[in-house]
Order: structure tokens, then C-alpha cells, then sequence
């Protein structure tokens, strides 16, 4: 049995909206294994990027904590790496100079993590573009360049908010392939945030579901089939049923 | 990765084809239309008789070649202020904007004052300095500040504040210090806005040298400006305007060739983004041919 890498434990959060108090968050609970996959599901606006903002340190939870390798780190910073919704690439700065934001930020030396990140370039698909600026690049690139920076941060886990949300259909499934390859590669526990019911048994070792505002989780589903996965089996389309069923 | 291929950005023709276009949009047609203005002008002259008020462009040429000498030795003298003046409100920028940006608070005590500072006119304290700074350079060099300041300011105060809050968020994740987050996001985010700024403040530097010189000067375009006026020589006066024209381009243009230094990127970003929608284009067309 894995040990767990991440405990979210009893996480609520209200907003203080126009219309008075927006409860958001409901007594969420998770774990995660070490190098496990395990992706979030649940209907827009639920929250749950929301908790990815509690979970990064970015805003602090009611009550609530969450606990990474033994350690209370609840609304510290530095501790998990983050892929927005948004690619987030600096129009200013060349692909190279993006994805070593990571150490420049920690203060370790960029040459060394220069270096490390150019011969990274063809598992990412960039090969050539070191160079270049983000606005040169096409959508799936610059994702995968966005996920080449959250990889060099080094942090035990990253935080894949709705990556590929923003592709076509035909790109995306690409990209799902290859982030299994990196996931595989980097050995890196990913919490991946996804509306699509396909995409997150195509990928997670594990789904939560999330119901509506305010958010509890709705369902924990260990998804135990080996990969690569088919999504026309028999096995896959009764997984799907079940995530569908609880989504209703 | 081979599936991918088509989706990656084709740049192997279209660079060419965005320059020949870019060549024509930006300098065949600006020149080409104040020639068909200048001809007009010119031909007026020739059917109805010649205007002492509006010399044709030969005559005003005449005049700059005749007076050239005594032209460029007043024009050094504004050039200089204008310089001057230009990097003095720029300065004086800087350390307002940092200081608004720190101090929020402070933005609503100095914003107004920013703002009443450039309603007063300045051909009416322009007089004001030379009684209080004499004759010299630098009244002129404070009436140019005074009217560059403003524009640097408010471009450097936005700019800094238009930075997009999700990059900001995305080193705040990463621990970042604000020193960081200001030399890595904030600051670069902000220079199209202030080189706007800038360049605005450039074009008007010229100018303000000339309405310091008018009120009182020994030297200068503006002091040139008078002397000529007063001998109702109309070619010279345009003459002089057409230089004065001329230095305020270039130092237009000294500032946009600046930029395109400091900021590869953001000029890189206009084959990029046509690339960009053609591609999405391209797209939608496929998908709908499909369904
Ligand atoms: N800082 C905030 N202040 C007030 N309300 C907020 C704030 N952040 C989020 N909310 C509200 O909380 C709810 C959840 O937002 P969140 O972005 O977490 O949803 P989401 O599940 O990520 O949605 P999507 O699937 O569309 O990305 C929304 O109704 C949103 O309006
Ligand atoms: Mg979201």
C-alpha cells in the first residue's frame, strides 16, 4: 500500500459574494498516493479551482488542512507546482527563459536548469523552439511548454488545472497520451482537474467527484485498469456509467 | 508526435509574404499620400498665383536652403532642451510612479495634483521661469518636463497595474518575493503601456522647447520663429516648422526604435498572431466541411 502523499482534510471555504455568504466548499476530504494520478470532476463553477487555490497556498481554507508528506502546510506557498487553466507563458520571455522560472524564483542556478530543460525539449515536443517566443507557438505547444515549467519546478506533486481544456479534440487526445508518458517519465503525483468524464478514467488511478455548489465530494473512485486504456472496453464504459450516474 | 505536425505554426512563407505587406502599409502609403498633398499644394500655386500667407512647398524649400546654417544652429539649442527636458520628466517619472505604485494610498493624494498640473497652460508660466531661472537653458529644459511628465507617469502607473493577476498568482504559488514578481511580470507587463508614454512624451518635447524659447530666449527655434515672424517672412516661419517636424520624428522614432530593441517579443508577436488565426481559421474551416 502506497503511502499517502497529500491529505486534504475536512477543507471548507465560504466567499463573501454580492448576494451576501457564497458557501463553496463543503468539508472536502482527499488523499493522495505517492506518484499516483488522480484527477477532479465536477460541473462548472462547483469550486473546484478553488481548492486548487487552497491546496497551493493562494488563499487559506475556513477550517480545514492540508498535509503533505506528514507536514501541515496549510496556506503555505512553494510547496506544490501549479498549471493554471491558462497556459500563463511570459509574452516577454523565450520558451527556454519560461520554463526555468522555477529555479530562477528559488534561486538555484538557471544555467544548470538551462541546461537540463534543452535536452527536455524533444520529450516535450518543442524541439527548435527553445528560442522562441510564446506567441510564435501554436495552443498545444504552449501547453506543453506550461507543463514543461510546472515539471521543472521539482515540487513532489503538480496541480493540472483543466490543461487541455482549451484544445481540440484531436490535440487533446495527443496530449492525454503524452501526459501519461511524462507522468510515467517524471514520476510525479498529479492532481489533474477535468470536466471531461472520459479524460479523467483515460488518465487518474483515481476520480473524485465533485456535486454541485457548495462542492463535498460526491464520489472516490479507484479506477483499476491497466494501461494503456481502451475506451470502447466493456470495463471502461462501466466506469464511465458509474461517473456518470454520480454526476447527475 | 507526428499527428501533431499540421497544428504546428507554418513559418516558412508567410514572414516574407507579412514583410512586402508591412513594407507597403507602413511606408509606401504614409510617404506617398503627403506627396499627393504636397503636389496639390504646389500646383495651387501655379494656377492661382502664389499666396504670401501659403508659400508653396518650392518656396518654403528655397527658404530652407537659404537660411539652413542659421536653422541648424538654432535647432541644436532646442534639440538640446528638448533632450534635456525629456529626460528630466522622465526621471521625475520614475520616482513618481514608484512611489504612487508602493504607496497606494498615496495615488489618490498625487493623482489629482498630477492632473490639475496639466491644466494650467504653460505659455502663461513659461514667462514665470525666466524671471525666476533667467534666460538660459533651463527654463526651457523645466517647461519641457513639465509637459512630458505627464504622459510617462500615467502610462507607468497603469502599466504597472495592468499586469495580468493570474501571472502574478503564478509566482505568488511559487513563493516569489515582490521584488521578483515586479522585475519578472509587473515591469515587463507594463512597458507597452509606457512606451506609449514615452512616445508620446517624445513627439511633445520639441514643442515645449519652442514655447519656452518663445517667451524668451537667446537662441532656438522659437526665438528664430519670432524674428521672422516679425519680418512676415511666411516661407522661413514654415521652414522652421518643417524642422521642428522633423526633430520631433526623429525623436519619435529614436523611441520606437528603443522599443523594438527592449521588446523583441512584442514585435515578434505580429506574425505570431496572424499565424494564430489563421490557424484557427483554417480549422473552423475543416470542422465545418466535416459537419
Ligand atoms: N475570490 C473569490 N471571491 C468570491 N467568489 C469566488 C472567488 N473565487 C471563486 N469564487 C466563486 O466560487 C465558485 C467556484 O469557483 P471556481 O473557480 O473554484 O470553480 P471551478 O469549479 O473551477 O469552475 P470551472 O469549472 O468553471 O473552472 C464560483 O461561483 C466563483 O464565482
Ligand atoms: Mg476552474
Amino acid at each position: 500500500m502506497p503511502e499517502p502523499l497529500i491529505e486534504i482534510n475536512g477543507i471548507s471555504k465560504s466567499f463573501k459574494g454580492p448576494e451576501g455568504i457564497l458557501p463553496t466548499l463543503r468539508e472536502i476530504n482527499m488523499s493522495i498516493e505517492k506518484g499516483s494520478f488522480v484527477s477532479i470532476i465536477g460541473p462548472s463553477g462547483c469550486g473546484k479551482s478553488t481548492l486548487f487555490n487552497i491546496i497551493c497556498g493562494l488563499i487559506t481554507p475556513d477550517t480545514g488542512s492540508v498535509v503533505i508528506e506528514g507536514k501541515n502546510v496549510t496556506g503555505q506557498r512553494g510547496v506544490v507546482s501549479y498549471m493554471p487553466q491558462k497556459d500563463l507563458l511570459f509574452p516577454w520571455r523565450t520558451i527556454i527563459d519560461n520554463v526555468v522560472i522555477g529555479s530562477l524564483i528559488e534561486g538555484r542556478p538557471v544555467e544548470e536548469s538551462k541546461k537540463r530543460a534543452r535536452e527536455l525539449f524533444g520529450v516535450f515536443g518543442l524541439e527548435g523552439f527553445e528560442n522562441s517566443y510564446p506567441a510564435t507557438l501554436s495552443g498545444g505547444m504552449r501547453q506543453r511548454a506550461a507543463l514543461m515549467r510546472t515539471v521543472l519546478c521539482e515540487k513532489p506533486i503538480m496541480l493540472l488545472d483543466e490543461s487541455f481544456g482549451g484544445l481540440d479534440a484531436m490535440t487533446r487526445r495527443n496530449m492525454q497520451a503524452w501526459l501519461l508518458n511524462i507522468w510515467e517519465r517524471f514520476q510525479r503525483s498529479v492532481l489533474f482537474i477535468t470536466h471531461d468524464i472520459e479524460e479523467a478514467l483515460y488518465l487518474s488511478d483515481k476520480v473524485y467527484v465533485l456535486t454541485e455548489r457548495p462542492a463535498e465530494v460526491g464520489l472516490e473512485l479507484v479506477v483499476d485498469l491497466p494501461r494503456p486504456r481502451v475506451v470502447t472496453s466493456p470495463e471502461f464504459v462501466e466506469y464511465k456509467k458509474k461517473l456518470l450516474a454520480a454526476l447527475e | 508526435m507526428n499527428q501533431d505536425k499540421e497544428k504546428e505554426p507554418q513559418t516558412i512563407n508567410k514572414p516574407l509574404r507579412n514583410w512586402r505587406f508591412r513594407f507597403i502599409k507602413n511606408i509606401i502609403m504614409p510617404f506617398s499620400f503627403i506627396i499627393v498633398i504636397l503636389f496639390a499644394w504646389e500646383a495651387y500655386g501655379v494656377v492661382f498665383g502664389e499666396n504670401r500667407l501659403l508659400p508653396p512647398p518650392s518656396r518654403i524649400i528655397n527658404a530652407f536652403v537659404e537660411t539652413r546654417e542659421l536653422l541648424f544652429f538654432h535647432a541644436k539649442y532646442t534639440l538640446i532642451e528638448a533632450a534635456m527636458g525629456f529626460l528630466l520628466a522622465f526621471l521625475v517619472s520614475v520616482f513618481l510612479a514608484l512611489l504612487i505604485d508602493h504607496f497606494k494610498l498615496l495615488k489618490q493624494a498625487i493623482y489629482p495634483l498630477l492632473v490639475i498640473s496639466q491644466t494650467v497652460p504653460i505659455v502663461a508660466i513659461a514667462p514665470l521661469f525666466i524671471v525666476l531661472f533667467g534666460f538660459g537653458i533651463l527654463p526651457k529644459v523645466i517647461v519641457v518636463a513639465l509637459m512630458c511628465f505627464f504622459p510617462i507617469v500615467i502610462s507607468m502607473v497603469e502599466g504597472l497595474q495592468a499586469a495580468d493577476k493570474d501571472m502574478v498568482d503564478l509566482l505568488r504559488v511559487m513563493d516569489a518575493s515582490n521584488w521578483q514578481i515586479f522585475r519578472l511580470v509587473r515591469f515587463p507587463a507594463a512597458l507597452v503601456s509606457i512606451f506609449s508614454g514615452i512616445k508620446i512624451a517624445a513627439a511633445y518635447s520639441v514643442m515645449g522647447a519652442v514655447i519656452g524659447e518663445w517667451v524668451g530666449a537667446r537662441y532656438g527655434l522659437g526665438l528664430f520663429m519670432i524674428l521672422v515672424q516679425k519680418s512676415f517672412r511666411t516661407d522661413q516661419m514654415l521652414a522652421a516648422i518643417a524642422v521642428i517636424t522633423a526633430a520631433s520624428l526623429l525623436l519619435f522614432g529614436a523611441m520606437e526604435l528603443l522599443q523594438r530593441l527592449l521588446m523583441p517579443w512584442y514585435y515578434s508577436k505580429g506574425d505570431g498572431e496572424d499565424i494564430f488565426v489563421d490557424q484557427k481559421r483554417e480549422r473552423k474551416v475543416v470542422n465545418e466541411e466535416e459537419g
